[in-house]
């Protein structure tokens, strides 16, 4: 009975802490989408202000720069991926405690976490293959 | 001047990928997923399509399994670009008729590299 009461207890306080979790993941996204959409808009006009439209692949010195910014400024991309799959975890996580602690019926399936789709560490570029 | 559709729910690899294949001369179309991608390639044929996997509404392998079925798409070169890397993923977008896989962040270099190996 003390074991029961201990893990109820514990849910009770890890719970909300989840949810809270998961909804600061929601605003660190938000963050990330709209700083990286600063980014770009500077990046276009700082493009502009210095005439130039495009970008010379085979170039060097500042298109070379150019080259390693458009390489990086795709960490939005990956880390909004991240995100919202970390947030599904907590949320189906949260799901999980939410039917033990509500001694619900046991779920005809088990708890669907997502999977992992974003396994880079840095914003080095990927591979390339071709079949 | 050759033609690409560039597709991904991502407003950002969108932008960086049409400046960078606008910078090599070729004109793109943008399509934020599948779906759309799926309508313009049949109001444009173009001459390469290059996809992301996980899009809402219709995935990257579903589009290319999609456009294959589509006689003017049988053989046009489709690329996948994505965050994901693994062997069985790969093999799900080679058996769905992708010509190639890419894995993000892309090279612009590199990029542009390979759409001119196998742009016809």
């Amino acid at each position: 009975m003390e074991d029961s009461n201990s893990v109820a207890n514990a849910i009770a306080v890890v719970g909300p802490q989840l949810r809270i979790a998961q909804s600061e993941i929601g605003r660190m996204k938000g963050i990330i989408d709209d700083a990286s959409s600063e980014l770009f808009t500077s990046f276009s006009e700082i493009q502009g202000a210095f005439g130039r439209e495009d970008v010379n692949l085979t170039g060097t010195g500042a298109d070379l720069a150019l080259i390693r910014a458009m390489t990086a400024l795709q960490f939005q991309d990956m880390v909004g991926q991240l995100m919202s799959g970390l947030s599904q975890r907590i949320g189906v996580a949260t799901e999980v405690l939410d039917s033990v602690s509500s001694r619900a019926a046991e779920p005809t399936q088990g708890p669907h976490f997502p999977r992992q789709v974003v396994l880079q560490n840095d914003v080095g570029s990927g591979d390339v293959e071709l079949f | 001047m050759l033609s690409i559709l560039a597709v991904d729910d991502s407003p950002s690899i969108r932008q960086m990928v049409a400046f960078t294949l606008k910078s090599a001369g070729y004109n793109v179309i943008e399509a934020a997923d599948g779906q759309e991608g799926l309508t313009k390639a049949r109001e444009k044929t173009v001459d390469l399509v290059l996809t992301d996997q996980n899009m809402p509404i219709m995935d990257g392998i579903t589009l290319v399994k999609n456009l294959r079925g589509l006689p003017m798409y049988s053989s046009t070169p489709i690329l996948i670009l994505t965050t994901e890397s693994s062997d069985e993923m790969k093999a799900k977008g080679r058996a769905a008729g992708a010509t190639g896989w890419l894995v993000k962040p892309f090279d612009p270099v590199r990029l542009v590299e390979v759409v001119k190996k196998v742009i016809r």
